[in-house]
């Protein structure tokens, strides 16, 4: 009886859809994308994993268990990741309290270094921990310690200080969004301040810093950069994949390494995404919840204030050792200051900086554009298939980078969809990489938008596509900027799924930068590393300027996901 | 045959709280609307009224039954193609657009010829009093000016049907009844069939033609405001609207057009129809406090004791102890006219004949 009354609600969905075939068109080419460019890589993946030749074949996966070879580089990730994801979000929380609970001053300056590793490439961390520790590194030499960065020390350093923006970002989110009447209410009743931390602000913020913890975790888990230039002999998974898969071209393997990756990432996906996320006491209702509690004890203050320097002071020593270096002829031999490194970069890799624009720019807006499209289509619109269509799109999201790369080099180097060595695939990797972030930014942003504006001009007449590009798009423009923003960068930064799928015809910097890194041009690899900082700052600062020339809100600060 | 543009027909709504759990929203209601008509739907928020309301907008979907527009069923028409405006509760104006973009956005969807916009949007703006806004960002408008602007906007485009949704609750209270007059005047005057939803029942008596009380997704009664307030057709509909004491009571006889009923002892003939009860049936006994004359004790039709009083200016509302313990309500206008009582006063009670009414008693699984 229930079921059928369900069944008719269904049915009448269904004629509706009929009855408007401009949304019933936009959903049917998002899912034929979705299935394409997400789904089928992956069942790639399982395929030439489990039936490499055609036939059920599990080789590697029953060796995966037997071959310390091929189980220890997970075991190495996750260790890895459990240290980077401790330490990352006890310096984000430290960072996060000092900037949202206390009154210190200096704290623009704080979030903005912060925020670098967000616009360079990560791994450009790991560079810098080589110029200063490595085998010639500038506090190696001058202290003539003897001692070696590569391997478990420099990855959770580099990885640490890579990632902690992330945990930053949520947990300055959640400290500054806790109702201060809460804590007020405690010290109203006789608490003391050290008292109402423990027993209201921090139970109150534990799923915001579980939410941090786990991010951190998955990011330093799916990192590809770092540990390819300082893991050392300490081998992680996504190193192992690609080896095994580009390195060897042995696609079976890869693949069930791959699905070795994925299986973790997406458990703590689930995680958090249906236990943690649910628990989050912290909700952010439209009412300005007054200042909050600051804390202005000067023993507390200080040693957050020495805490944040300190690291600030490593992250701007961290880049401007890049920096120095991208000027000296020979790092470690020879620290005379020369252009060549730079002339170098122009020359040889001229040709990548323009492909690496020219993906960059075409990938940018069409993934904004898809993105926003499908977080409406979630947010306000009521068809068949609505949470499948939220789970797959935001499914990437767990899916690390090295799993996307290999399933697009299995998905996409033989027909129907062959663009192996295209720019078209880079793109593709790029658009469906980025979707996750830019579908939940837009749907965060639509769940603010009063849906009667929507209703009112469809009542007016106007159908699926002037509601949308008139009504629903200018309203989350601001927003929707940012987010391409958002992409812009992580196009010009990311390098773990792209290292598949670039080719001779189509190389960009990142992967250009990683190569002269491998070739031990460290100078070089500097200079690569400040003229994608200097691209990405520039359509920053190029961003902010249109934005807050047509919008009176400004640009939304940058994410760091 | 009457001209009828609106018709509920059996319509039920359900929601889905997951698989598991099941709300009905709308149940079983039928309604119709007759051409120049404004009816209310009434009715505590969860009653269905802004379900139907948008049902018949086309933002929801029936789980049953049919809605006809002008004898068109349009149950799997989009809102788009559906000749219906909405004046919505938040108002929905287009923040990013001016008085002027707002207002003829229906106009300019309906390709109409500019200066043709710009004279309707002109003329329709000046029967609200905001001619000259034209150029002014709504955000930079007063509530009630915004408020205005989404009706201008709505009328605009000359609908079939015009839908508000408890378009006034969030004006202050003198704003308000300035703007329900401003929206019962242009209403009629333009002829425009109206469906309004609303929880306020002093805006619904003043404004409409007709007022539909729903409850739990069900029709309650459907009357002018009078009928509704003086012949409630159930206990909740005699308790939603207005103030009622609800008292127990006993049918001594039944006439066709009075009902004698025993009321704690006292027998009190009622006027009304009396062909539902026989004798001996028990009833509740609907009095409003204002039905209630103050006589002296043992004068009137019942004695009672002052329990307590409170002024609030126009009137004195005392509630007045009964011989069995039971309390009555009972208003007094103009009390510094008229004297206030003292606290355990004994009282005599005397019952309006005319604006008393019985009703059957309701078995418990229906409420």
């Amino acid at each position: 009886m229930k079921l059928d009354a369900y069944r008719r609600e269904l049915r009448g969905e269904v004629r509706r859809l009929a009855r408007d075939p401009v949304l019933l068109g936009i959903v049917g080419v998002v899912f034929l994308l979705l299935a394409t460019f997400i789904v089928f890589p992956l069942i790639k993946v399982v395929q030439h994993s489990l039936w490499p030749q055609g036939a059920f074949q599990p080789r590697y996966f029953l060796e995966f268990f037997q071959k310390t070879y091929y189980w220890r580089p997970l075991v190495n990730s996750l260790i890895v990741g459990a240290l980077v994801s401790l330490c990352g979000t006890v310096v984000a929380f430290v960072f996060a309290y000092g900037i949202a609970r206390t009154n210190i001053r200096g704290k623009a300056v704080f979030r903005l270094i912060a925020m670098m590793p967000i616009v360079s490439p990560p791994f450009l961390i790991a560079l810098a921990a080589i110029l200063l520790l490595g085998n010639h590194g500038v506090i190696t030499d001058a202290l003539r310690l003897d001692w070696d960065i590569y391997g478990l020390p420099g990855l959770v350093l580099t990885e640490t200080l890579a990632y902690f923006p992330i945990a930053f970002m949520i947990l300055e989110g959640v400290l500054s969004k806790i109702d201060p009447s809460i804590e007020e209410a405690a010290l109203d009743m006789g608490a003391s301040k050290l008292r109402t931390f423990f027993t209201v602000t921090l139970p109150l913020a534990v799923p915001g810093i579980a939410s941090a913890a786990l991010l951190v975790f998955i990011r330093s888990l799916e990192d590809f950069g770092n540990p390819m230039v300082i893991q050392g002999r300490f081998r992680v998974l996504t190193v192992a994949i690609y080896h095994a898969a580009v390195g060897r071209y042995n696609l079976p393997l890869g693949a069930t390494l791959a699905i070795f990756m994925l299986l973790p990432t997406l458990m703590i996906f689930v995680v958090q995404k249906y236990y943690v996320a649910r628990r989050s006491y912290v909700t952010v209702t439209g009412k300005p919840s007054g200042i909050g509690l600051k804390t202005t004890e000067r023993h507390i203050k200080i040693p957050i204030l020495i805490a944040m320097s300190l690291l600030s002071g490593i992250i701007l020593l961290m880049y401007g050792v890049v920096l120095y270096g991208s000027f000296t002829k020979l790092w470690g031999f020879d620290n005379t200051l020369t252009l060549q490194n730079y002339r170098y970069v122009f020359a040889v890799g001229g040709q990548y900086i323009w492909d690496t624009l020219k993906i960059a720019l075409i990938a940018t807006p069409v993934g904004g554009l898809l993105s926003i499209m499908i977080a409406y289509l979630v947010v306000r619109k009521r068809f068949i298939g609505r949470g499948a269509m939220e789970f797959i799109s935001m499914l990437n999201f767990a899916v690390p980078g090295v799993v996307v790369g290999i399933g697009y080099v299995l998905a996409f180097n033989t027909p129907p969809v062959q663009i192996t060595g295209t720019a078209l695939i880079i793109i593709l990797v790029f658009v469906f990489r980025r979707m996750p972030v830019g579908i939940r930014d837009g749907i965060a942003q639509l769940q603010q938008i009063d849906p009667a504006i929507e209703e009112a001009s469809s009542s007016l007449g106007a159908g699926f596509f002037r509601t949308f590009t008139r009504v629903t798009l200018p309203l989350v423009a601001p927003a929707f900027l940012s987010g391409l923003v958002y992409i812009f960068v992580r196009c010009m930064t990311a390098i773990s799924a792209i290292i598949f799928v670039v080719s001779a015809g189509w190389q960009l910097l990142t992967v250009a930068l990683l190569y002269e890194v491998d070739q031990a041009n460290l100078a070089a690899a500097a200079a690569y590393g400040y003229v994608i900082i200097a691209i990405v700052l520039g359509a920053i600062v190029f961003m902010r300027f249109v934005v807050g020339r047509l919008f009176k809100g400004g640009l939304a600060p940058l994410r760091g996901e | 045959m009457a001209d009828v543009v609106v018709r509920f027909e059996n319509l039920v709504k359900l929601f889905y709280e997951g698989t598991k759990r099941e709300v009905r929203a709308v149940d079983d209601f039928s309604l119709s609307i007759e051409r120049g008509d404004l009816i209310t739907l009434l009715g505590p928020s969860g009653c269905g009224k802004t379900t139907s309301l948008r049902i018949l907008a086309g933002f929801e979907t029936a789980t049953n039954g049919s809605v006809y527009i002008d004898e068109e069923r349009v149950n799997d028409i989009p809102p788009q193609r559906r000749n219906t405006s909405m004046v919505f509760q938040s108002y929905g104006l287009f923040p990013h657009m001016t008085v002027l973009e707002n207002v003829a956005y229906g106009l300019r969807v309906k390709k109409l010829h500019k200066r043709e916009i710009v004279q309707r949007v002109a003329e329709t703006l000046g029967l609200v009093g905001l001619e000259g806004l034209e150029k002014r960002s709504v955000a930079k408008l007063s509530g009630g000016q915004q408020q205005r602007v989404a009706l201008c906007r709505a009328i605009i485009t000359e609908p079939q049907v015009l839908l508000f949704d408890e378009p006034l609750s969030n004006l202050d209270a003198k704003l308000r009844k300035g703007t329900r007059e401003q929206i019962r005047r242009i209403q009629q005057e333009l002829g425009i069939t109206s469906l309004y939803v609303t929880h306020d029942q002093a805006e619904a008596m003043s404004i409409s033609d007709w007022i539909a009380v729903m409850h739990e997704g069900k029709l309650q009664q459907l009357g002018n405001a009078e009928e509704i307030y003086a012949q409630p057709a159930n206990r909740f509909v005699a308790d939603f609207i207005g103030e009622a004491n609800i008292l127990p009571a006993e049918v001594v006889s039944a006439t066709a057009d009075s009902v004698r009923v025993q009321l704690l002892g006292t027998e009190v003939d009622i006027v009304q129809g009396g062909e539902a009860f026989t004798s001996g049936d028990p009833v509740e006994l609907v009095v409003r406090p204002e039905a209630v004359d103050l006589v002296e004790a043992s004068s009137g039709d019942m004695n009672a004791v002052v329990g307590f009083s409170h002024y609030t200016g126009s009137i004195v509302q005392y509630s007045m102890i009964l011989p069995d313990e039971q309390r009555i309500s009972v208003q007094v206008a103009n009390p510094i006219e008229r004297g206030f009582l003292e606290v355990d006063q004994p009282i005599g009670l005397h019952f309006h004949r005319r604006s008393l009414r019985v009703l059957p008693v309701e078995s418990r699984a229906d409420a």
